[in-house]
């Protein structure tokens, strides 16, 4: 089953997206914050990453930047980006940062999976 | 004439008289030859020939006058009564002969001679030419009372003396023309002088007053004239005044003369010089002259190029005196002088007043000038400049700007301001400057290149203080990025609980279907749906601060508008279907691509379609799109519950639904229309709506092709869809709109008019007012003037400035006394409070018809003007009753009675004047209103038959439909309706 790491500060939003995933039959993986994120995600194993943008220590843009640095060649992540701002340009800045989606908080959970689905599905 | 005259003196009767008569003729050739004159000449030959050893006794001498042709009695003796000077015509008498072939002719016996003019009467005459060369100068005429008294003897002696005198003659003559020569050489020299001297004079000074008596003065002084003047002309005024003079019995200085008053007004006309023989006797004389003792005067125009700026004269007073040929010249040349002298003057002091205004304007100007040289020294500054560097002005001149006010940071961008100046470009930019005490000061720069005549004389620097605004600035925008902060954490704090109601209740719910809990599904529903709402409604208020702020920016792309709208439709299908309603799309085929917010249009749309799916059930929907000129018209129409029209009032304001219950019953936030109307007017279109009650709503968004030129802006609009334009404008309603934030005044203006059988709509304040004017285009509004927010004149002046609704007539009601600014402002009346029910009402009759007014007879023969006319007072919400002549229109008035006649008088069968007949005759109409429209301008006879029969008398030709609507308004407002009565 594909493991999803969940890199989102506000416990109750991490419980409640991380069971709702597990029930859909992921396999999640818990950071906290944007060092943790980071530090996980270089450590492998893997095969998504949802990342919120508001972090403490390390934001989401600034730990998606650090992550795609480190990728060697050949290897790529897919990474979600998720925002409760749903400002004009948050998407543009996501997709910058170096995510390859984006979506907006509150999640609306068939639209989520749909967009993990479709990047799982796409090869690596 | 006749003398006793010595017998002829027989030739060579002896020796003795022979000698004394040679030695009488050396005599007259040595007195002949010693003249200066050729009076002198004349006088030596008649006296030698009358010396007694000669002995002629009438001899004459005749000098031709070859301009006249006559000849001219130089010297004579014998003929005692004729007068020197006396002059024979040409070709006449005898003597007239040797002028003629230059040889002497002899009659002995002139009574045989019809030519001979009577002299003596009877004898004999020779006439001897005076010959230089082939010139016959005059004749000599020697006569004797005896007939053939003349001989060989006197033959040669009368032709010697006249050989010797031609000669004489001849030589004095040389010598006049040379004198002559000599002393024309002189004047020109003289001439030349003077006018030097006044071109010098010219140069040497510029007062004007001075300079022109130098010239007058040499103009006099040459032309050895008596007295002289110089008028000035100016040619806005048409007046010449008299700005110098020379010699006058008074001194005329300061006399104004009209143009063609007098010589000098008539040559400022003709540009030309004119020469007057005599004054005193010269017609054009000016009143203003009539004491001056001028003889022969000559006037020049002071002419610059072809315009006149002044005149000069100089006159005679001796009666004798003339001007030469030499002189008029001379004048001319002064008056050059004069107008080149005028013109400096002139332009002189022009640069001065320009020199004045512009100091005046630099020393007191709040921006901080200072002029440098091309070395960058300051030359000059401005107390501003004084001021905000806090250096005096003698402490900068001299210095180097740069060193003054820069500092080692500022100083590169202020050289190479200074730098880019001296290339002769305007240089702007902010920086900062410091000043004497070392402080420094925001400054906005203006380096400017000084250019005169092409050449750079040094440069300008213009300094304005922007401190202030700068900091300003700052602090509002630190303001504005503090409050979208806010707004962007709010709506982040928000959001982040309401991730977890929602997501849990989702859970829950999916659980809770999973063991069999389904008694608790529905309030999990209902918790999930309301978070859902609280998400709709931070999200619509973010949307909507952001538009309040000015902070939602529009992203202008060009897109094609077919694609889009089919995109929103396939996101809205499910949201259709769920209750059961059909969804058609239809786009016009020209519609195309449109420059705007591809997002926002898809939010408009969105919204609106959703709207009408929520809003009907078991329904249609249909999505409209077409193009209108430079607009495209979007149509969202439903067939679902619909809106009264005080619901539609209030329709687009926030949180406003339709009716508190029905966000329970249909969900929503109640922003929704409110964000799609700021959304429209910030792509520059509009959205209006129109609904039944019970049938359905149908929205209409109109978005410009190019959002960057608003629909009221673009010419194109109005080029290419005027007409379709207008017809689609809402036609005006038939309500009265009540503007009033006092809810008693409303109230009372609201029965008033309910009870006139208006329908009345409110508003509270200005706003709202000018929103539901926008919405409803009421027939007629009543605005109050004190209103908290927007005052009544603001509403009045908003109202005016929309073409839309600027015909609207507006009542003010107010306790405000001020008509003038109402009716500057456009208001159509003006009431003061407390409110007076029965002018109020009369007053609002007056602008709009009512239902109780009836309906408005057009009786007219013209097909054409007849249905325009009643087309026109449909339009206007009138119900029309049309007759093309005065039967059918007494058969149309037996069954309906109209509240107004429209009259025209001249039509077949039965003409307007008939009708009126009749229908005064009638006690039960003939107070109904007529206002005749008629083609032909009424007799006396006419008006006698009109008289006070009719309302108004309104001419065709002028009549346009405004006038129209506003003659059948005040018309039908002095008919009080039948039951009001």
């Amino acid at each position: 089953m594909p493991t999803i790491l969940l890199v989102e500060d506000n416990e109750m939003n991490r419980d409640m997206l991380s069971r709702r995933l597990k029930r859909k039959g992921y396999d999640v993986a818990l950071a906290v914050d944007g060092l943790e994120g980071v530090t996980m995600a270089l450590a492998g194993g893997h095969d998504l990453i949802l990342m919120d943008m508001s972090l403490p220590e390390l934001d989401g843009w600034e730990a998606t930047r650090r992550v795609r640095e480190a990728e060697t060649a050949g290897r790529h992540v897919p990474i979600i980006g998720l925002t409760a701002h749903a400002m004009s340009g948050d998407r543009e800045k996501a997709l910058a940062a170096g995510c390859d989606d984006y979506d907006t908080k509150p999640v609306e959970l068939d639209r989520l999976l749909g967009k993990i689905e479709a990047l799982l599905a796409r090869p690596a | 004439m006749a003398q006793a005259r010595k017998a002829p003196r027989p030739p060579d009767s002896n020796t003795a008289g022979l000698a004394r008569r040679q030695s009488a003729l050396l005599r007259l050739s040595a007195s002949i030859a010693s003249a200066q004159t050729e009076a002198e000449v004349c006088r030596a030959v008649v006296d030698g020939l009358h010396d007694e050893a000669i002995g002629y006794d009438f001899i004459g001498v005749f000098l031709l006058d070859p301009a006249a042709g006559e000849r001219v009695l130089g010297a004579s003796v014998g003929w005692d009564d004729i007068p020197h000077g006396m002059r024979i015509p040409r070709g006449q008498g005898l003597s007239a002969r040797p002028l003629l072939d230059g040889t002497l002719h002899y009659t002995p016996d002139v009574t045989l001679e019809p030519e001979y003019v009577a002299g003596l009467g009877s004898g004999s005459e020779i006439d001897v030419p005076l010959r230089a060369g082939d010139d016959v100068l005059g004749v000599l005429v020697v006569e004797s009372r005896e007939p053939d008294a003349f001989g060989p003897v006197d033959r040669e002696i009368l032709t010697a003396s006249a050989q010797h005198a031609a000669i004489a003659l001849a030589r004095i003559r040389l010598i006049d023309e040379q004198r002559r020569l000599a002393a024309a050489e002189r004047r020109r020299a003289d001439e030349r002088q003077a006018l030097l001297d006044t071109i010098t004079d010219l140069s040497g000074s510029l007062e004007l007053s001075r300079l022109l008596d130098a010239v007058l003065t040499r103009a006099v002084t040459l032309l050895d004239a008596a007295g002289g003047e110089l008028a000035t002309y100016d040619d806005r005024t048409g007046e010449l005044v008299v700005a110098a003079n020379h010699n006058m019995t008074e001194d005329s200085r300061g006399t104004h003369l009209k143009v063609n008053e007098g010589a000098m007004g008539l040559v400022v006309t003709t540009g030309e010089q004119m020469m007057i023989p005599d004054y005193q006797t010269w017609a054009g004389r000016s009143p203003q002259y009539a004491r001056i003792d001028a003889r022969a005067v000559v006037v020049s125009p002071l002419m610059m190029g072809r315009r006149a700026v002044g005149a000069i004269n100089v006159w005679h007073e001796d009666p004798k005196r003339t001007f030469s040929e030499a002189d008029c010249r001379l004048l001319a040349l002064f008056g050059q002088q004069a107008a080149i002298a005028l013109e400096n003057a002139r332009l002189f002091a022009a640069a001065q007043r320009e020199r004045q205004y512009f100091e005046v304007l630099v020393r007191n100007s709040p921006v901080a000038i200072v002029v440098l040289d091309v070395n960058h020294h300051v030359q000059s500054c401005n107390p501003a400049f004084e001021h905000l560097y806090g250096y005096a002005q003698r402490e900068v001149i001299g210095a180097n700007l740069d060193d003054l006010i820069t500092t080692p940071e500022t100083r590169s961008q202020a050289v190479s301001y200074t730098v880019q100046a001296a290339q002769s470009r305007t240089v702007q930019g902010i920086g900062q400057r410091r000043r004497k005490d070392g402080s420094m000061v925001d400054v906005e720069v203006l380096a400017v290149p000084v250019i005169v005549d092409g050449v750079r004389t040094g440069m300008m620097g213009l300094y304005h203080d922007v401190s202030e605004l700068l900091s300003a600035q700052q602090v509002a925008e630190a303001a504005n990025s503090a409050k979208s902060q806010f707004l962007a954490n709010m709506s982040h704090e928000l959001r982040t609980p309401l991730n977890a109601i929602i997501g849990y209740s989702e859970m829950l719910e999916e659980d809770a279907t999973d063991r069999g809990h389904g008694d608790y599904v529905p309030d999990l529903q209902k918790i999930r749906a309301a978070g859902r709402h609280l998400l709709a409604l931070i999200n619509d208020v973010l949307d909507l601060s952001k538009i309040e702020a000015g902070k939602l920016e529009l992203y202008l792309e060009t897109f094609d508008l077919t694609t889009a709208i089919k995109d929103v439709a396939t996101t809205v299908e499910p949201l259709v279907a769920r209750r059961t309603n059909t969804l058609t799309v239809h786009c016009a085929s020209d519609l195309g691509a449109i420059r705007s917010d591809l997002t926002r249009v898809r939010q408009v749309l969105l919204n609106l379609l959703s709207n009408a799916s929520k809003f009907t059930e078991h329904g249609h929907i249909a999505l409209d799109a077409e193009r209108r000129g430079a607009a495209v018209v979007l149509r969202v129409s439903d067939t679902g519950i619909g809106m009264t029209a005080e619901q539609m009032s209030r329709l687009f304001e926030p949180f406003s639904q339709a009716d508190t219950t029905t966000s329970r019953k249909y969900g929503g936030t109640g922003l929704g229309l409110a964000i799609t109307r700021r959304f429209c007017e910030l792509m520059g279109g509009d959205v209006s709506v129109q609904s039944d009650m019970g049938r359905g709503s149908t929205f209409t968004v109109r978005l410009p092709v190019d959002a960057s030129i608003p629909l009221g802006e673009a010419p194109a609009a109005t080029a290419t869809g005027a007409a379709p334009e207008s017809a689609q404008r809402a036609p005006r309603g038939t309500a009265v709109l009540i503007i009033d934030d006092d809810p008693a005044a409303r109230a009372i203006t609201h029965r008033v008019l309910a009870r006139e059988g208006y329908e009345v709509i409110e508003a509270a304040d200005g706003d709202t007012g000018l929103r539901l004017a926008r919405e409803r285009r009421p027939a007629l509004i009543t605005l109050d003037i004190l209103m908290p927010g927007m005052d009544g004149w603001a509403v009045l002046a908003a109202l005016k400035a929309d073409p839309d609704i600027a015909g609207i007539p507006v009542i003010l009601q107010t306790i405000v006394e001020d008509r003038n600014m109402g009716f500057a402002l456009g208001a159509a009346e003006y009431l003061t409070k407390p409110i007076e029910r029965k002018r109020l009402a009369s007053l609002v009759r007056r602008h709009v018809p009512n239902k109780s007014s009836g309906p408005v007879l057009v009786v007219e023969d013209d097909e054409h003007t007849r249905t325009l006319y009643a087309r026109t007072l449909e339009k206007a919400g009138w119900t029309v009753l049309q007759a093309e002549n005065g039967r059918v229109a007494l058969e149309r008035m037996a069954a309906a009675r109209p509240a107004l006649v429209l009259l025209d008088l001249m039509m077949p069968e039965m003409d307007g004047f008939e009708f009126l007949d009749v229908v005064r005759q009638d006690e039960t109409r003939r107070d109904i209103p007529v206002v005749v429209i008629t083609a032909r301008t009424l007799s006396p006879d006419d008006r006698q038959r009109l008289n006070g029969g009719v309302e108004r008398v309104l001419q065709k030709r002028t009549l346009h439909s405004e006038a129209l609507l506003a003659e059948v308004r005040a018309a039908a407002a002095n008919a009080v309706p039948q039951h009001v009565r």
